[in-house]
C-alpha cells in the first residue's frame, strides 16, 4: 500500500468509526428493538401492533399529511422570492438575504415561545382583538390557532422557507437565460416562456426542495411539543412512547418514521442529481448575487410587498419575543426578567438554575466544536477524493445523521452506552457526542465546499517553492477553506445550542441545555411568561451573536490576509 | 549536443500511472543545457505535463535517474529541488499579494527580509511589473498574473525552471508579445527552463531547442530551425506543420514517383519525402507542379489552397495579391531544397 493509500484509509477510518459507534449503532439497535420482543426473539407483533392501532395510524397519517402540506406552501411562497431574487436588483435584496439566514439558525423553541406570543390565549392577536371589540364595539371572536394543525404548517414554513428559497435561487441564477431569449425571439410571449421554457428547467429543483422540506417537517419536533397541542407527529409520539419506557412500540414507530424518510430522502437525492447536484443546501453563501433587470412599477409594488411579508413573518416573533421579555406588568419597560434569569437559584421544578443551563450549553456548543470540526475537516478531504473503496458507505453514513430521528438518535445512544464495557450514558460527553454526530455532516459539506474551489496546482507551486507538505498546505490551503472551516465551527456551535429531542433522552438534570431548559420552563405552563421571554431572547443573542462572530473573525482575517 | 555544461539530465524514467497498466513514459530521457530553453512539444495525452510532474518530484518513476546541477534528486522531495513552476493556471495564490506570491519562495528559504526586499523588487522590474506589490491576483489581467507567476518562480533563482503551457490560457495577440517577452525574461534571468507546450509557433518562437515527445519519449530532438524546416520523422514533419508529406511509390531514372505526381531526384530513394504549404509559390524559379484548387481560403496576408496535385490532395500557402479562384487550374512552384526526406 503506497503512503497516500494509508493517509486515506487513516483518514477514512476514524469518521467511519465515529458514525458507526455514536449513529449507526445507536439507530440499528434501536430498529432492532422493533422487530424483537423481550426475549430477544424476531417477531413483527409490534409492527402489526402499530399499523392496527388507530391512535398510531392517526399520527403516522398526521406526520404524512402535515408534512405534505407544509413543504407544498414552504416551496410555492419561496419560488416567486427565488425567481425575483435572480432575476431582479432592487432596494431590500439584501434585506431578505440576512433574514432569510434568520430561520436557519433559530432554535426551534425560541421561535415556538413566539408563536405563543402572537397566537397565544393572552398574546398579541388577541390582546389586539380585544382592544379592537372594546373600542370600537366589533364582536370578533378571539382566535385560537395555539394547537391548531395550521400553526404547525405556518412555523414549519418559517423554518424551512429559506431552504427551499436558496435551493430554487441557486438553480434560477444558474439557469441559462438565452434559451429564454432564444424563446422570445422565436415569438413566445413572456408567460408562454415560462411555463414552457423556464418552469421545465426548474422541475427537479421544485421536486429536490419540496422533498428536503417534507423530510425536515417529518422529523421536526420541538414547535410541535409546543405548539401542536394535541396534534402528535411521529417524533412526538416516539418521545412520549420512549418516556413511558414503550421500547418495542416506539422502536416499531421508529422504523416506520425511517422508511418515510428515506423515501423522502431517496426522491431528494434522486432529484438534486439530476439537476446536477446543484441543489445542495449551501451554507453561508449568499443568496441572489446576480440579479440584473432593473424593475417597473408593477414589479416594484410586488417586490415590495413580498419583502414585506418575509420581514413580518420572519422578524415578527422574534421582536414578540422581546417585546415580552420587556414588559413589565403594568405595561412598561423593565430589565427585571432578566436578573431573574441570571440571579435564580436552582428552580425546584426544573431543579437547576437558568444560569446553569445557559453555561451548559455554551460548554457544549464549544466542545462540539471541538470534536465536530476536526472531523468535518478530515471527512472534507475523503468527500474531495474522487474515488476509493468505501466512498460511497461514507456518503450513506454521512445521511444517517441528517435523516435520522433525534429522538430515536438519543435513546438509542443511551440504551446502547448505559451498560457493558463502554458507560457513557449519564455523562456530559453524551450530550456532546450527540451534539456533534448531528453537526459534523453538515460541518464537512460546508468545508467539501470550499475545499472543492482551491485549484488544483496552488500545493504544488508551493511545494515546487520550497515549502514542505505541511507547510504548503497550512500557507495555501487553509487560508483558503478557512471560512468554511469557520462556518462548520459556527454551525456546530449553533446546532448544539439548538438542538433538543436527542438531548432531551440523554441530558441528565445536571447537563440540562438552554433548549431543554426552555422546554421545560414552557411546560410548566407558561407560569412566568416574563422570564422565559427573557431566557428565549438569551438563547437567541447567543446564537446570533456567534454568527456575528464568524463574519467579524472572516473579515478580520482578510484583512491579515493582506498585509501579508 | 552542445558544449555547455548540463543542468538537467534525465536517463530511462518508466512512469504508469497507478490503477491502469498502461506506461505513460517508457524510457525517457533528455538533457538540457545550462541556461537553455529546451521545449518539449506533443500532442494531448503525450505526457508533456508528466514529465513536468517526474522532474519536479510530484510523481514518482518506476525506474531511471533525474539529475539537476550534478545533484541526483530522483528521490528527493518536490521542495528540496531547488525548481520553479509556472502553471498553465497561474496558480496563485488568492489570499496572498502580489508581493507576497513572489517573495513566497524567498521566505521559504529563510531569507532575510531586507534581501527578500530586494530581490522581489529586482524580479519586478525584470518582468515590469514594478508598482503592483500589493494588489490581489484578482485585480490582475492575465497576462499580469503570467507574469507574477514567472516572477515569483524566478526570483529564488531556481536551477531550473519548469512552464507548463504558461501561455495557453491568454488571448491570441496577448500571447505573441509576451512570447518574445518570456524569452527575453528567461534569457537575462539565465535560468535552464523546460517549456511544455502543444503549439509548434510558440516553441520555435521561444526556445533553443525543441524536443517532440512520443510514445512515452523523445522522438526527435533538434534546433527550432532544423525541426521546422528539416525534421527527420514523419511524425515531427507532422506535428511541425509539414502539411504535405507524400509516401515515395518508385524511383526510375532521375525521378521519385509520389501521389502527388514525379519529383526530380538524385541520390538514395526515400521512403517519403514533404514539404510545407509555404514553401509552394505562383512563380518560378523551381520545379513546375500542375494542381487544380478544391477550395480557397482567404487568410488576408495570404490564401490557403486546398489543392489536387495527380492523385493527391496538397495544401498550399500563396500571397494574397493574386486572384485564385476554386476550380482554377493553376501552376505552382517548388524549390528543389525546400523537400524534406522523411522515414
Amino acid at each position: 500500500m503506497s503512503a497516500k493509500a494509508l493517509r486515506t484509509a487513516g483518514l477514512y477510518l476514524l469518521p467511519m468509526v465515529f458514525l458507526s459507534l455514536f449513529c449507526l449503532y445507536p439507530l440499528l439497535l434501536m430498529a432492532g428493538y422493533g422487530v424483537t420482543d423481550d426475549s430477544g426473539r424476531l417477531t413483527l407483533k409490534y409492527l402489526s401492533e402499530v399499523l392496527h392501532d388507530r391512535i398510531f395510524r392517526d399520527v403516522i397519517t398526521f406526520t404524512i399529511v402535515q408534512a405534505f402540506v407544509s413543504a407544498l406552501v414552504t416551496v410555492l411562497l419561496a419560488f416567486p422570492g427565488a425567481y425575483l431574487l435572480a432575476r431582479y436588483r432592487f432596494p431590500g435584496r439584501s434585506v431578505i438575504m440576512a433574514a432569510s439566514t434568520v430561520p436557519f439558525v433559530l432554535p426551534s423553541l425560541v421561535l415556538a415561545v413566539g408563536f405563543l406570543g402572537i397566537f397565544g390565549a393572552q398574546g398579541l392577536l388577541n390582546g389586539l382583538i380585544a382592544d379592537a371589540n372594546s373600542y370600537l364595539g366589533t364582536g370578533i371572536p378571539e382566535i385560537g390557532m395555539l394547537y391548531t394543525k395550521r400553526i404547525i404548517v405556518l412555523a414549519h414554513v418559517f423554518f424551512n422557507f429559506p431552504i427551499a428559497l436558496r435551493i430554487l435561487n441557486s438553480r434560477f441564477e444558474n439557469l441559462d437565460v438565452s434559451l429564454e431569449n432564444a424563446a422570445r425571439s422565436m415569438g413566445s410571449g413572456r408567460i408562454r416562456t415560462f411555463l414552457q421554457v423556464t418552469l421545465p428547467q426548474m422541475r427537479y429543483s421544485l421536486i429536490s426542495s419540496f422533498s428536503l422540506v417534507f423530510t425536515f417537517c417529518m422529523l421536526s419536533l420541538g414547535v410541535i411539543l409546543v405548539i401542536g397541542g394535541l396534534n402528535h407527529t411521529l417524533e412526538v409520539e416516539l418521545f412520549s412512547l420512549f418516556n413511558d419506557l414503550k421500547v418495542h412500540q416506539g422502536s416499531a414507530l421508529f422504523i416506520i418514521e425511517s422508511l418515510l424518510v428515506m423515501l423522502a430522502t431517496g426522491v431528494y437525492l434522486w432529484s438534486s442529481s439530476r439537476e446536477g447536484g446543484r441543489s445542495e443546501i449551501s451554507l453561508g453563501e449568499g443568496v441572489g448575487r446576480k440579479g440584473s433587470r432593473r424593475s417597473g412599477a408593477l414589479q416594484m409594488i410586488l417586490i415590495s410587498l413580498y419583502i414585506a411579508m418575509v420581514v413580518l413573518v420572519i422578524f415578527g416573533p422574534l421582536i414578540v419575543i422581546v417585546q415580552e421579555s420587556l414588559a413589565s406588568g403594568d405595561g412598561g419597560i423593565t430589565l427585571a426578567w432578566y436578573g431573574e434569569v441570571i440571579s435564580r437559584q436552582v428552580d425546584p421544578v426544573l431543579s437547576i438554575s437558568p444560569l446553569r443551563a445557559i453555561i451548559n450549553s455554551l460548554l457544549f456548543g464549544s466542545l462540539t466544536m471541538l470534536v465536530s470540526v476536526p472531523l468535518a475537516w478530515m471527512t472534507a478531504h475523503l468527500m474531495l477524493r474522487s474515488r476509493f473503496f468505501g466512498k460511497g458507505l461514507l456518503d450513506l453514513m454521512l445521511l444517517f445523521p441528517l435523516g435520522a430521528s433525534s429522538i430515536a438518535l438519543g435513546y438509542g445512544l443511551v440504551k446502547a452506552y448505559s451498560s457493558g464495557p463502554v458507560e457513557l450514558a449519564g455523562n456530559w460527553y453524551l450530550v456532546v457526542l450527540v451534539h456533534s454526530v448531528i453537526a459534523y455532516p453538515l460541518g464537512a459539506r460546508a468545508i467539501h465546499s470550499a475545499l472543492k474551489a482551491v485549484p488544483e496546482n496552488l500545493v504544488k507551486a508551493a511545494r515546487s517553492m520550497g515549502a514542505s507538505p505541511i507547510e504548503a498546505y497550512f500557507r495555501t490551503v487553509l487560508p483558503l477553506i478557512l471560512p468554511g472551516i469557520l462556518i462548520a465551527a459556527v454551525f456546530s456551535f449553533a446546532i448544539s445550542l439548538g438542538e433538543l429531542g436527542a438531548t432531551l433522552m440523554v441530558s441528565r438534570e445536571a447537563y440540562v441545555t438552554m433548549p431543554v431548559f426552555l422546554y421545560r420552563m414552557i411546560e410548566g405552563g407558561g407560569r412566568e411568561i416574563g422570564p422565559m421571554n427573557a431566557f428565549a431572547v438569551i438563547l437567541m443573542l447567543i446564537t446570533f451573536l456567534s454568527f456575528l462572530g464568524i463574519e467579524l473573525g472572516k473579515k478580520a482575517f482578510m484583512r491579515w490576509g493582506m498585509e501579508r | 549536443m552542445g558544449d555547455g555544461a548540463m543542468s538537467v539530465v534525465i536517463r530511462d524514467i518508466d512512469l504508469s500511472y497507478p490503477g491502469s497498466g498502461s506506461r505513460v513514459l517508457e524510457g525517457f530521457g533528455m538533457d538540457i543545457e545550462d541556461g537553455e530553453i529546451y521545449s518539449l512539444v506533443g500532442g494531448s495525452g503525450s505526457g508533456k505535463t508528466t514529465v513536468l510532474n517526474v522532474i519536479a518530484g510530484f510523481l514518482e518513476p518506476a525506474r531511471g535517474r533525474i539529475m539537476i546541477d550534478g545533484r541526483d534528486v530522483t528521490r528527493e522531495k518536490p521542495h528540496r529541488r531547488n525548481i520553479g513552476m509556472v502553471f498553465q493556471d497561474y496558480a496563485l495564490f488568492p489570499h496572498m499579494s502580489v508581493r507576497s506570491n513572489i517573495a513566497f519562495g524567498l521566505r521559504t528559504r529563510n531569507m532575510p527580509r531586507r534581501e527578500i526586499d530586494r530581490r522581489v523588487k529586482d524580479v519586478l522590474e525584470l518582468t515590469g511589473l514594478s508598482g503592483y506589490e500589493s494588489k490581489l491576483p484578482s485585480a490582475l489581467s492575465g497576462g499580469e498574473k503570467q507574469r507574477v507567476a514567472l516572477s515569483r518562480a524566478l526570483v529564488y533563482e531556481p536551477d531550473l525552471l519548469l512552464l507548463d503551457e504558461p501561455l495557453s490560457a491568454l488571448d491570441a495577440s496577448l500571447r505573441e508579445g509576451l512570447r518574445r517577452e518570456l524569452r527575453r525574461i528567461l534569457k537575462s534571468a539565465g535560468t535552464s527552463a523546460l517549456y511544455v507546450t502543444h503549439d509548434q509557433q510558440e516553441a520555435v518562437s521561444i526556445s533553443d531547442r525543441i524536443g517532440l515527445l512520443m510514445c512515452g519519449r523523445i522522438h526527435e530532438e533538434g534546433d527550432p530551425e532544423r525541426m521546422y524546416w528539416r525534421p527527420m520523422k514523419v511524425e515531427t514533419a507532422r506535428f511541425m506543420g509539414v502539411a504535405n508529406i507524400l509516401k515515395v511509390e518508385r524511383s526510375e531514372g532521375g525521378f521519385i514517383k509520389t501521389p502527388a505526381g514525379r519529383f526530380p531526384w538524385a541520390g538514395n530513394t526515400p521512403e517519403m519525402i514533404g514539404f510545407r504549404p509555404e514553401s509552394l509559390r505562383l512563380e518560378g524559379p523551381g520545379m513546375r507542379m500542375s494542381c487544380r484548387v478544391r477550395s480557397v481560403e482567404y487568410r488576408g496576408r495570404d490564401l490557403l489552397l486546398d489543392l489536387i496535385s495527380s492523385r493527391a490532395g496538397i495544401k498550399g500557402v500563396v500571397s494574397g495579391r493574386k486572384p485564385v479562384r476554386k476550380g482554377d487550374r493553376i501552376e505552382l512552384f517548388l524549390d528543389p531544397d525546400d523537400i524534406i526526406v522523411l522515414s
